[in-house]
């Protein structure tokens, strides 16, 4: 479970990235994060993950606050940032290698998840060349593999459908279903409004920093005429804030 | 021509240099020009040095009609600097920039992209030049008591003089980069033969100038000497033949043989930049294309890798073969940071090999070292050297900005910013140690140095690297630079890297002008050194993991 706190940071004075925003991500759902370009959803991303510092509130991870205890909330989750160009020189392998060492996965445990991860998004052909031969959707999924090789609690991707081929966009979705059932949380942001609609439990819906609705489907439904389409509501939304 | 212009400018604008019209106005910019400033003024020892040195020079060698020598050997000097900074300069930013994959889809003749990326390597090397030429020519010009022709002349030699050896560093790299575009490995493969081809031309023009004084009796010598009128810049042959012209020029002063001198000179470069591009029209494109594609090796057997990956690792050490791999597998890092580190026995090693004469000197060295004062000298100049070869190789002070646009990566690890930031320290402590074993091994080979001395100088050193490569890891963490568009950027214009060799070198200067001031026997000496140099690093420890972590997660990559 993720929880912020009004949390708020500006760039630049007078301009808050975020502001002022409280959510709740609980255990067991699927939560999607929807908002224009620039509406401050990376920014809310990278503060979770303690890439970035809030001027002000709190954010705590499965009850672990990122600025206390920085290293036992990182420990909590999985996350995947919206570039994968990371490490390059590294063979696929080496990188997962690096990431069970820094996560501390024990050695039966990484080699049992990284082959299960590894076949499901096929990537097993290409463990043994170098990051910076794969393509963007290959480089999309060695970065999720090694997110996820220690079993996190708690998932955090930023745009993880970007560059995925149909058939690993569907594993990845299946997998966030399984590890919702399974009592963990998964909070990403999209820009593709159908996975939105047929994947999350929940959507949050942020707009120039601020959150502009929170709630599941038939929540937003109720709220707006029954048969509107999502896309529709969305730009309804976020065209008045 | 238009088109030169055009990506010329573009590719300065991406220098970031720090001197733009709105610097007052931005505090940031502010910060950023003082760097500069004080690198300057922390070269101003040296360049005044270089000038006494010249005046000396001037007034033994006037009298006799050969001062023309200090001017001679003065451009021998900086076009072989030239020419070997040029091999890692021109490799770097022709071949492996990131700019290369966005400029070769644009309807752009090699030869323009060549001259553009060429002009933009002289600036900097006029930037390393100035460090060197100016205090010669400037000193050399104020000794002669010369007139404003010789000032212009200086400054027509000064902008042409890196040109030939830049270019000869250019032609050489295109050769290697042209024939070597195959196979796996082909990135090391490249580095390996560039610099190769480098000792190779530089063992040339070695052996030209030894052939050409050889066939020099000393009868003949003297009378050349003796003769005065300058004739002895006419022994300055080897690769870099035009210099002569320069000299020349510059000794003609005031008449009209000056300027025909001059326009020789530059004619002959004018030449070279031709022959350059008409090369580079043929070679440039078949060597670049592909430059990026990264190779797969032999494929192992899946369940292989598995269990490779199986294999649990403590995470400091996983993260310091992280750093190493990357600095060894990335081309620009590994010129810049790795091959340094073995580059410097064979700076030891080649006078000795090609003038068996000194031989005997170094039976000598070690005769001296044997004694208490003298073993001293030997202690603190070979701890000054590997303090100084230790802080060349840039690896920790370049650390941070290395990560550039994905520092981010270090934030949401789960490993304290003090584990990070030792884990990058002993990547750089590591290959520093390399180095100075490297030099201690070919010193070994050449004299007989005392076994119990090698193990005194071993642990010096070791206080000594540890403290160039903590300051270095504080100035990058203080001044880090992140963006950047090639990795290039990170590691050689980063003047973190130079401030951190100049930090080096005035501890070493005063570490071994302590130990001769105080005229310390060999133990206390050591006893002085190490147990100085550990307590410093000691503090910059502490300094690193209080205010270094600080500085870090203040960081916004």
């Amino acid at each position: 479970m993720i929880e912020l706190v009004n949390v708020s940071k500006s760039y630049k004075v007078g301009v808050k990235a975020v502001d002022n925003l409280s959510l709740a991500i609980p255990s067991g759902e699927i939560v999607g994060f929807l908002g224009p370009n620039g509406a401050g959803k990376t920014t809310t991303i990278k503060m979770i993950t303690g890439i970035l510092n809030p001027d002000s509130g709190s954010i705590t991870i499965n009850g672990t606050d990122i600025r206390q205890e920085p290293l036992r909330a990182k420990q909590q989750f999985g996350y995947v940032p919206d570039s994968p160009d990371m490490f390059l020189r590294l063979k696929g392998v080496e990188y997962l290698s690096f990431m069970a060492d820094i996560y501390g996965v024990p050695g039966y445990i990484r080699k049992e998840r990284s082959r299960e991860l590894c076949r499901r998004f096929e990537m097993e052909g290409a463990l043994g060349d170098a990051i910076q031969s794969y393509s963007h959707g290959m480089r999309q999924k060695i970065v999720l593999i090694g997110a996820l090789l220690h079993d996190p609690k708690v998932w955090i991707l930023d745009e993880p459908m970007t560059g995925l081929d149909p058939r690993s966009a569907f594993a990845l979705k299946e997998m966030m279903r399984e590890h919702v059932q399974s009592g963990k949380a998964v909070f990403f942001s999209t820009h593709v409004l159908e996975v939105a609609e047929k994947l999350c439990d929940k959507v949050a819906i942020i707009n120039k920093g601020r959150l502009q609705f929170y709630g599941t489907m038939q929540d937003i439904r109720a709220h707006f005429a029954e048969n509107e389409s999502l896309e529709n509501i969305f730009l309804e939304m976020t065209e008045h804030a | 021509m238009r088109n030169y212009w055009v990506l010329t400018k573009v590719l300065l604008k991406n220098l970031n240099f720090p001197l733009s019209k709105d610097i007052l106005k931005d505090k940031k910019q502010l910060r950023k020009a003082i760097l500069p400033l004080v690198l300057i003024l922390a070269f101003m020892p040296m360049m005044f040095g270089i000038g006494a040195i010249v005046r000396i020079a001037y007034q033994g060698l006037h009298p006799i009609g050969q001062e023309g020598l200090i001017l001679g050997s003065g451009f021998s000097v900086v076009s072989t600097a030239v020419f070997f900074f040029s091999i890692f300069y021109v490799m770097g930013v022709f071949y492996y920039s990131k700019d290369i994959e966005n400029l070769l889809p644009l309807p752009l003749k090699p030869s323009e992209i060549l001259a553009a990326k060429f002009t933009v390597t002289l600036l900097y090397e006029y930037a390393t030049e100035a460090v060197f030429l100016l205090p010669i020519l400037i000193s050399f010009g104020i000794s002669s008591s010369a007139g404003m022709l010789y000032y212009l002349a200086g400054g027509a030699v000064f902008l042409l003089l890196p040109v030939t050896p830049l270019i000869y560093g250019s032609i050489l790299n295109m050769i290697v980069m042209r024939f070597t575009n195959i196979g796996r490995n082909r990135d090391r493969f490249r580095i390996v033969g560039g610099i190769g081809a480098m000792f190779l031309a530089l063992g040339t023009n070695f052996y030209i100038q030894r052939f050409s004084n050889a066939a020099m009796t000393p009868d003949k010598l003297q009378a050349m000497l003796l003769s005065g009128d300058n004739s002895m810049v006419s022994l300055m042959s080897g690769i870099f033949f035009s210099n002569r012209f320069a000299v020349q020029a510059l000794l003609a002063g005031s008449t009209a043989s000056g300027l025909v001198y001059l326009l020789i000179y530059a004619v002959i470069t004018v030449l070279l930049v031709l022959l350059f591009m008409l090369m580079g029209e043929a070679l440039y494109f078949k060597g670049v294309i592909g430059i990026s594609q990264a190779s797969s090796g032999k494929k192992k057997p899946v369940q292989r890798l598995y269990e490779a990956a199986a294999v649990r690792k403590p995470a400091l050490f996983s993260y310091v073969l992280k750093e190493l791999r990357l600095l060894f597998r990335t081309p620009v890092y590994f010129l810049n940071c790795i091959v340094m580190n073995f580059l410097w026995p064979a700076f030891l090693l080649v006078p000795f090999l090609a003038q068996p004469e000194l031989q005997d000197t170094l039976t000598g060295l070690g005769k001296m070292a044997q004694s208490e004062s003298g073993g001293a000298l030997v202690l603190a100049v070979a701890f000054a050297v590997s303090l100084f070869v230790s802080s060349t190789n840039g690896i920790t002070a370049s650390a941070i900005s290395r990560e550039g646009s994905n520092l981010y990566v270090c934030k949401y690890l789960p490993m304290s910013y003090g584990r990070q930031l030792m884990a990058k320290t002993i990547s750089g402590i590591l290959m520093s140690l390399v180095g100075t074993l490297m030099l201690l091994i070919s010193a070994v080979w050449i004299t007989d140095l005392p076994p119990a001395l090698l193990v005194m100088i071993l642990l010096a050193s070791l206080t000594g690297i540890i403290f160039s490569s903590l300051t270095g890891i504080l100035l990058d963490l203080r001044f880090p630079k992140l963006i950047w568009d090639s990795e290039q950027k990170a590691v050689k214009q980063n003047l973190n890297v130079v401030l951190n060799m100049l930090v080096s070198i005035g501890s070493a200067a005063a570490s071994v002008s302590g130990i001769l001031y105080f005229r310390l026997p060999l133990s206390a000496a050591f006893a002085v050194v190490t147990g100085a140099y550990l307590l410093m690093d000691l503090f910059l420890y502490y300094l690193l993991m209080k205010k270094g972590t600080r500085l870090l997660s203040r960081l916004q990559g």
